[in-house]
């Protein structure tokens, strides 16, 4: 048992295989761009009708931080959120700022589910969530491929229909 | 699947008869006690004949509800399933594989007892989602209930007795716990009186709308109060209050203890399952499937831990978790209450089938760097209303000694972080996974090592350089989730891939860095 102190080898979380579909980045950056134009139009109104310097200036500030937060955290998120499938289990790193990695054993899963938002309709993308009998263990990878998704879909299904018993 | 013993019931059952004016005494009761209250603030003089009437006509209302109801709910056994109709104008029917089954849960109040019935809580174990398939029948007959026990949890080989329809009245075996007179002692180190308190002044406080404020100021005993505070200065009058509090805490945590807990007795089932019984007014019956047992929580809340008593929970699916109707069933984790550690500890071992409780075992501590990160959550969040009290205190339009107050929050908040560093800690131990963690309660959880169905890592940007992972490890059980927080990277990592041969493992490797 490796619990002997100080000798310990320093260990990390390497990173899942793969990374999601490029389009991702698309539409992770339509959502945020639709987020901050929702918020740059509410205070705009503001301003048609009264415009003291300070509000002037936040609505510029907003306009400076959303530009920046639609060129940037896209891409970040995309280099950070990758994934995996093995053999014997599902692994799935996310976050930037609070980092996150699951892992979840194929024998252990319940449902695996597909969803897709209008904006990922268009772009042809899928997220699949993995679920097991716990709340701490669904794992999401977000904005698949369609197709890439629907595979993935079948192969952790036939996995988990292999498996006897209920998963608990 | 065969079922020895009672044979399955195909036929569809009601509930009990009586249940329809026993589920209708308490509305009806609540009812009744309004109206006493409000009378007795009021005056008779203002009740005419309209208030009565209106009465008449709600008891008669929720008896016709209550009949309906009970005429509305069907419920049957079969071979593979157990099904329950029911709703008023929704019309339900919930179907739940027997194999799911985890605990059976009888609860017996005052009333229910008086009439003989006992309502049957059955414990699915799923959770979160469309899951509302736990399954209450309410009420039902103390027979039928203990029989519908015996049958529901009889599954597998090891069943060789012959039990016919509630036969397992009394376990052959000792009790692995018994309520005895010396846990009494550690009553008064909960807050239960406390709480009561709060709860029946919240109750009260409802019916304000009926007091007449300023004829209260104006009466004797509270003008009394008032010019005995000025009498003898408010230093006095604090410690005379936090005395009465203590006075009075001890001595309703104690009734209540005993009220809640007495007769308890847990035993060990012939049929693989532990039961426990309880409760001198309210009855509980709780059976639970050994086999789904994941592990034991030992809690101690600061006070109970320094008087050297401990509660324990069960780890389990099926139970703790929220039931049908989105609340929790009270206590249904519960496996000892406020008991001598010592005891808990015996207790837990036996339950998870060791000789010593891995709840004891020595625990690895958690690196220095982690009372750091615990002092940046306590410290500044307890400096916020201090800051918040002082800006209007600075510019003159409020007093000075309430933010002075407000900065007594700071010491305690440090103290907090402190405590809650010493009680981080982790171990494997034999076949469990155990982790320790909390401020003001010590919890330590046992969680069985081929229980855990998931790993969850996580690890804050403040968390990197001092190389701190929280780990937690899910369980398919109400609470089970077990979070050692704040752990040193490489330690819990190595810890993690042990505890779940081959899970973990092909995604660690060497940090260079």
């Amino acid at each position: 048992m490796s619990t002997a102190p100080s000798a310990a080898p320093r260990l990390r979380l390497r990173a899942p295989a793969h990374q999601v579909d490029p389009r991702a980045v698309t539409w992770w950056r339509l959502q945020d761009a639709l987020f901050w134009v929702a918020v740059l139009v509410a205070v705009g109104v503001v301003l048609v009708f009264w415009r003291p310097g300070w509000l002037v200036a936040l609505e510029v500030a907003v306009a400076v931080v959303a530009l920046v937060d639609v060129a940037v955290s896209p891409r970040v998120r995309y280099a950070r959120h990758r994934w995996e499938v093995t053999d014997v289990a599902v692994y799935v790193r996310t976050g930037t700022v609070i980092e996150d990695w699951r892992v979840a054993p194929l024998s252990r899963v319940q449902t695996v589910d597909t969803q897709r938002g209008p904006l990922q309709q268009w772009l042809g993308l899928s997220t699949v969530t993995v679920t097991t009998a716990s709340t701490a263990g669904a794992l999401k990878i977000k904005g698949l491929d369609r197709d890439a998704a629907a595979e993935l879909v079948e192969r952790l299904t036939a996995a988990t229909e292999a498996t006897p018993g209920d998963a608990t | 699947m065969t079922v020895t013993g009672a044979p399955p019931v195909t036929a569809w059952s009601r509930l009990d008869r009586r249940s329809i004016w026993v589920e209708a005494v308490r509305p009806a009761a609540g009812l009744l006690l309004a109206g006493a209250v409000a009378v007795t603030f009021r005056g008779w003089d203002r009740v005419g004949w309209v208030e009565p009437a209106i009465g008449a006509v709600v008891v008669v209302g929720i008896l016709a509800l209550s009949g309906w109801a009970w005429a509305t709910t069907t419920y049957r056994v079969t071979d593979t399933h157990v099904e329950l109709r029911s709703g008023l104008l929704v019309r339900q029917e919930r179907s739940v594989p027997r194999d799911r089954l985890r605990s059976v849960d009888l609860t017996v109040d005052v009333v229910h007892r008086l009439a003989g019935l006992a309502v049957v809580a059955i414990g699915t174990g799923r959770q979160g989602g469309e899951s509302d398939d736990d399954v209450k029948l309410q009420a039902v007959s103390t027979a039928e209930a203990e029989r519908l026990r015996s049958v529901l949890l009889a599954r597998g080989p090891a069943r060789t007795d012959e039990p016919g329809a509630g036969s397992v009245e009394e376990a052959p075996t000792a009790p692995m716990a018994a309520f005895s007179a010396s846990w009494v002692r550690l009553a008064p180190l909960s807050l239960l009186g406390l709480v009561a308190v709060g709860v029946v002044a919240a109750a009260l406080a409802q019916f304000a709308d009926a007091i007449d404020y300023g004829q209260l100021w104006r009466s004797g005993p509270v003008r009394s109060a008032v010019e005995w505070v000025r009498g003898v200065g408010v230093p006095l009058v604090v410690l005379a209050v936090l005395l009465g509090l203590v006075l009075l805490n001890t001595v309703l945590s104690t009734v209540l203890y005993v009220v809640l807990y007495g007769g308890f007795r847990l035993v060990r089932g012939d049929d693989r399952t532990l039961r426990l019984t309880y409760g001198l007014l309210t009855q509980r019956s709780v059976t639970i499937e050994e086999a789904r047992i994941r592990g034991v929580r030992v809690d101690e809340p600061l006070l109970l831990r320094l008087g050297g008593g401990a509660r324990a929970r069960i780890v389990a699916a099926g139970v703790g978790a929220a039931g049908a109707d989105g609340k929790e069933r009270r206590d249904s984790d519960l496996l000892l209450p406020a008991v001598p550690a010592g005891l808990a500890h015996r207790v837990t071992a036996d339950v998870l089938g060791v000789p010593d409780s891995p709840a004891a075992v020595p625990l690895r501590r958690h690196p220095r760097a982690a009372l750091r990160v615990l002092l940046v959550r306590w410290v500044p969040a307890s400096a916020l209303p201090a800051l918040g009290l002082a800006v209007p205190a600075g510019l003159g339009v409020f007093a000075h000694w309430p933010w002075q107050l407000a900065l007594l929050l700071v010491p305690v908040a440090v103290a907090g972080a402190l405590l809650e560093f010493a009680n981080l800690g982790h171990a494997l131990s034999g076949p469990f996974l155990v982790a320790r963690g909390g401020a003001a309660v010590r919890s330590t959880a046992v969680v069985r090592r081929d229980g855990i169905i998931a790993w969850r890592v996580r690890r804050s940007v403040f968390q990197r350089r001092p190389r701190l992972l929280s780990v937690t490890a899910a369980v398919a059980a109400g609470k089970g989730d077990r979070t050692i927080a704040w752990a040193g990277q490489d330690e819990v990592l190595a810890l993690a891939v042990d505890a779940v041969p081959g899970l973990l493992a092909p995604f660690v490797e060497p940090d260079p860095h």
